[in-house]
């Protein structure tokens, strides 16, 4: 999870839909996956190792096919292990055969991922699985190497030596022998079920001495486990970022820009893609302080602020990001405000919800260089004041450092030094070429002025006044023409 | 089954070694063998472990059994365990669990992935001969899956102790058959006891539907979720899916003239019959007579006697889209009758009720199928 963000947010932003994208194959990598979390701003160096490391494997893995299908294959072996490596770690504890078996497989699928890690050359030693191929041998005894686990008589003659002679009972009381009395007979049962309860015992003695054997493993099993796990999570990312087309962030120090070029909102693309739509890629370069983006309604504001934010996150979170470029500095906190519902339904307005998140974000700021998305905060209040909060709001976040976002339909909060972006929308179309176009097919108005709408981004000045297009759209969404000429007989009045 | 009314069975007695020979040979033609009967204490485990001794020896057979689904607990899980003495070389299929209940030598050869409340279910080879417990999957597909890891670790047929009242695991796969145990119930007449067999026999053997039927039942739709109730066609192109098999208003009005059977993908309860039969097909003139109701297998089909004879009246014949085999009826008199004279007198009541095989497997009492 997001710090500081609730589930809603993290799947509207389309950061949970790219989390269900990403797939590791082991329990452990899983676990990994599960704990992401964004690097501290204070760990650069390590964010960008995790990153370099995401782009040599990126690298390796383009270059080499069939290595992925490979070390797939191997990932898909592993099985959850800890439990088993937790009992080899108390003392005193005698393994039993199933936790036998399944060290050994564990041993057999490291020592078989081995050379494919070691082969992509990735630099990371967390990634650099231990050798752990005395397990394999002291639960192989006789080759060739299986997967299956045997108490074999190799490892005691006392062992082999009951098994040989319960066998030869097994075999006359299977097949008789001739002349026998019951007598006898019970006799022989009675010696088959006193040789189970020596060969128990003298099978005990070999898991204990066993388990004392692998115990000396144990440093070395639980760094392969660490190993597998940052691997295979490594490797999920690769995948990730080969699926979605992804590039590595770039993230630096001293930048005071958070530079977006060509961005894809995946979640969003993929529902486009299943009405036959397609997404236009984001671009847009944020300066320190507040910058405000206004436009036309079903513009895809809401879009730009999601995909900003999840461009951050990924990044900071050491994903490469599905655009051409993203430039920004490490970010101390991300926040992002939206008309969910779940303070609502927690017992506030939506007003009194989103007053208390902006409170938070107050705290935030104050603790280093952040990323803040509001999408039109204070539109569920009276607008003369909604505007002074909106305006009062953005001329705060000035004072600092950090990257705010803001969506707004209000036309005078725009402060001088705020960059100021708007949607092109529907700014340069014939609305009366569109007018007719549209009562073509009444029915599909609503699809049809989607693709007349121009979702692309352009910077203005910081003055210039939002469009104001809401009654245009509403009639080319086929409002009624009564009520429409009472509301422009209002907006001449 | 009232035509064998009048056929003469010959009941023998076999010696031991003809019992092993003739449950071999009714084992022959099946890759699997469940062993299911609808009630506790049919005598399932002990007909298995008749046929796993006859198989010593001989290719090596796997074994499981049905375990408990995870709700099940409170004591089920006990109760679901089978314990069976497995003749060296022996493949089994059971939860780890268990494993340390048991006196043979064991290799454990691989995991299933298929997780039980008593472990995950392991492939275990038997080294030595001797008892073991099993709890193997309670799920039909995990059953599947886990009947073919044990063929793949080297079991030339597989032997299900089916758990008490799952008939629709008496086929986990397509090649396979049913043993079905029948013993006396000490409470009620030898008549009654052979009556209820024969119900569920025929309602487990039922007989197959036309070819052409079970073509347009078995193949799902194209580029969609398998509908749940079909309204087949003579003519496949004109026959209708329904996402729900409520027998609705707007499927019996997809009935028409040319329509030969109503599939359904699922259970046939005896709501379901109250519902088809409370409607009538308008565009058919005979009404519902002649046309078929075809569920998958006799399993799927939870109706009672009274719904069985509506339908049967009405004209309706109901039929199986994969029929199941059963390979023979495993007969035990129980405390009922006790003596030794107490297995002919119901192998012959069963054997004019049942067509199919019949064995006793304690007594070594024997009946030909016809």
């Amino acid at each position: 999870m997001l710090p500081g963000f609730r589930r809603e947010q993290e799947e509207r932003i389309g950061f949970s839909w790219v989390m269900g994208r990403c797939a590791p194959l082991t329990p452990f990598g899983r676990e990994r996956k599960k704990a992401v979390a964004p690097f501290p701003a204070t760990e650069l160096a390590a964010l960008n190792r995790e990153l370099d490391a995401v782009g040599r494997l990126l690298d390796w893995c383009c270059a080499n096919r069939t290595w992925i299908e490979d070390a797939r294959l191997v990932l898909e072996r592993f099985k959850e292990i800890r439990g088993t490596l937790g009992r080899l770690g108390e003392e005193g504890r005698i393994l039993d055969e199933v936790d036998l078996f399944e060290l050994k497989n564990f041993a057999i699928n490291a020592g078989d991922l081995r050379p494919l890690t070691a082969a992509c050359v990735l630099s990371d030693a967390r990634t650099e699985l231990p050798d752990v191929s005395a397990v394999v041998t002291a639960l192989n005894p006789d080759p060739p190497v299986t997967r299956s686990f045997f108490l074999a008589d190799a490892y005691a003659p006392e062992l082999a030596a009951i098994r040989a002679e319960k066998q030869r009972i097994e075999r006359e009381l299977l097949s008789g022998v001739a002349g026998e009395s019951p007598d006898s007979r019970e006799t022989r049962v009675e010696r088959r079920r006193e040789l189970v309860v020596r060969e128990r015992e003298a099978e005990e003695q070999v898991r204990r001495t066993l388990t004392a054997r692998l115990r000396a493993s144990l440093p070395a099993l639980e760094a392969c486990v660490a190993a597998v796990g940052t691997f295979d999570f490594l490797l999920a990312k690769v995948l990730l970022a080969l699926e979605l087309n992804a590039v590595r962030p770039e993230l630096r120090d001293n930048t005071k820009e958070y530079l977006l070029e060509d961005a894809v909102n995946p979640m969003v693309a993929a529902e486009l893609a299943g009405r036959g739509r397609a997404f236009v890629p984001v671009s847009i370069e944020l300066g320190s302080g507040a910058n405000v983006i206004t436009g036309a309604n079903m513009g895809g504001k809401s879009v730009v602020l999601a995909t900003v934010t999840l461009h951050a996150a990924l990044a900071m979170c050491g994903f490469f990001v599905p655009a051409a470029r993203l430039v920004m500095p490490p970010l101390a906190y991300l926040f992002y405000l939206s008309d969910d519902l779940q303070s609502v339904q927690q017992g506030l307005s939506t007003f009194g919800a989103e007053v208390a998140e902006v409170q938070r974000l107050l705290g935030l700021m104050r603790h280093g260089t952040g990323l803040a998305a509001l999408d039109e905060f204070a539109r569920g209040t009276n607008p003369e004041e909604g505007e002074a909060l909106m305006r009062a709001l953005l001329e705060y976040v000035s004072r600092y450092n950090g990257f705010c976002l803001a969506s707004t339909h209000y036309g005078n909060v725009v402060g001088k030094g705020m960059r100021h972006f708007q949607v092109i929308g529907l700014k340069r179309a014939d609305f009366e070429e569109l007018r007719s176009r549209l009562d073509i097919q009444k029915e599909r108005s609503f699809d049809q002025l989607q693709e007349y709408m121009n979702y692309r981004l352009e910077r203005v000045e910081w003055y210039n006044p939002p469009p104001r297009d809401a009654v245009r759209v509403a009639e080319l969404l086929g409002l009624d023409g009564e009520l429409l000429e009472l509301a422009r007989e209002k907006l001449r009045g | 089954m009232d035509g064998i009314r009048n056929v003469v069975r010959c009941i023998e007695r076999l010696s031991a070694a003809e019992l092993r020979a003739k449950l071999r040979g009714l084992s022959s033609d099946h890759a699997t063998l469940a062993f299911v009967g609808t009630g506790q204490g049919t005598g399932k485990t002990t007909a298995l472990q008749a046929f796993l001794d006859a198989h010593a020896g001989g290719e090596p057979v796997g074994v499981t059994s049905v375990g408990v689904d995870g709700a099940e607990l409170n004591g089920a899980a006990e109760r679901s365990r089978a314990v069976l003495t497995v003749p060296p070389g022996s493949i089994l299929a059971t939860a780890s669990g268990c494993l340390a209940h048991g006196d043979i030598t064991r290799e454990i050869l691989a995991d299933t992935g298929v997780h039980t409340p008593l472990g995950e279910v392991l492939i275990v080879k038997a080294r030595s001969g001797g008892w073991i417990e099993l709890a193997g999957p309670s799920v039909v597909a995990d059953l599947m899956r886990v009947c073919r890891l044990l063929e793949t670790h080297g079991a030339r047929r597989v032997f299900v102790d089916g758990a008490q009242g799952r008939l629709s695991l008496a086929a986990p796969s397509g090649s396979g058959a049913a043993v079905f145990t029948v013993r006396l119930d000490p409470a009620r007449s030898v008549e009654n006891c052979v009556a209820d067999a024969a119900r569920v026999l025929g309602q487990l053997t039922l007989a197959a539907a036309p070819a052409d039927v079970c073509r347009q039942y078995l193949v799902p739709e194209r580029g969609e979720r398998p509908a749940k109730l079909l309204v087949i066609d003579r003519d496949a192109g004109k026959s209708r899916g329904f996402a729900s098999a409520e027998m609705g208003r707007e499927t019996v009005d997809a009935i028409r003239a040319s329509t030969v059977a109503i599939g359904i993908r699922g259970a046939v309860t005896n709501e379901f019959v109250d519902r088809l039969l409370g409607q009538k097909p308008e565009a058919r003139e005979s009404g519902w007579a002649g046309l078929m109701l075809v569920v998958e297998d006799g399993t799927r089909l939870f109706v009672d006697d009274r719904r069985r004879e509506r339908l049967r009246a009405a004209g309706i014949a109901v039929r199986a889209a994969r029929p199941l085999t059963v390979a023979c009826v495993a007969m035990h008199p129980g405390p009922a009758l006790a003596g030794p004279d107490a297995a002919p007198v119901v192998m012959k009541a069963l054997s004019a009720a049942v067509p199919l095989p019949l064995v006793d497997v304690i007594g070594g009492w024997y009946a030909a199928g016809i």
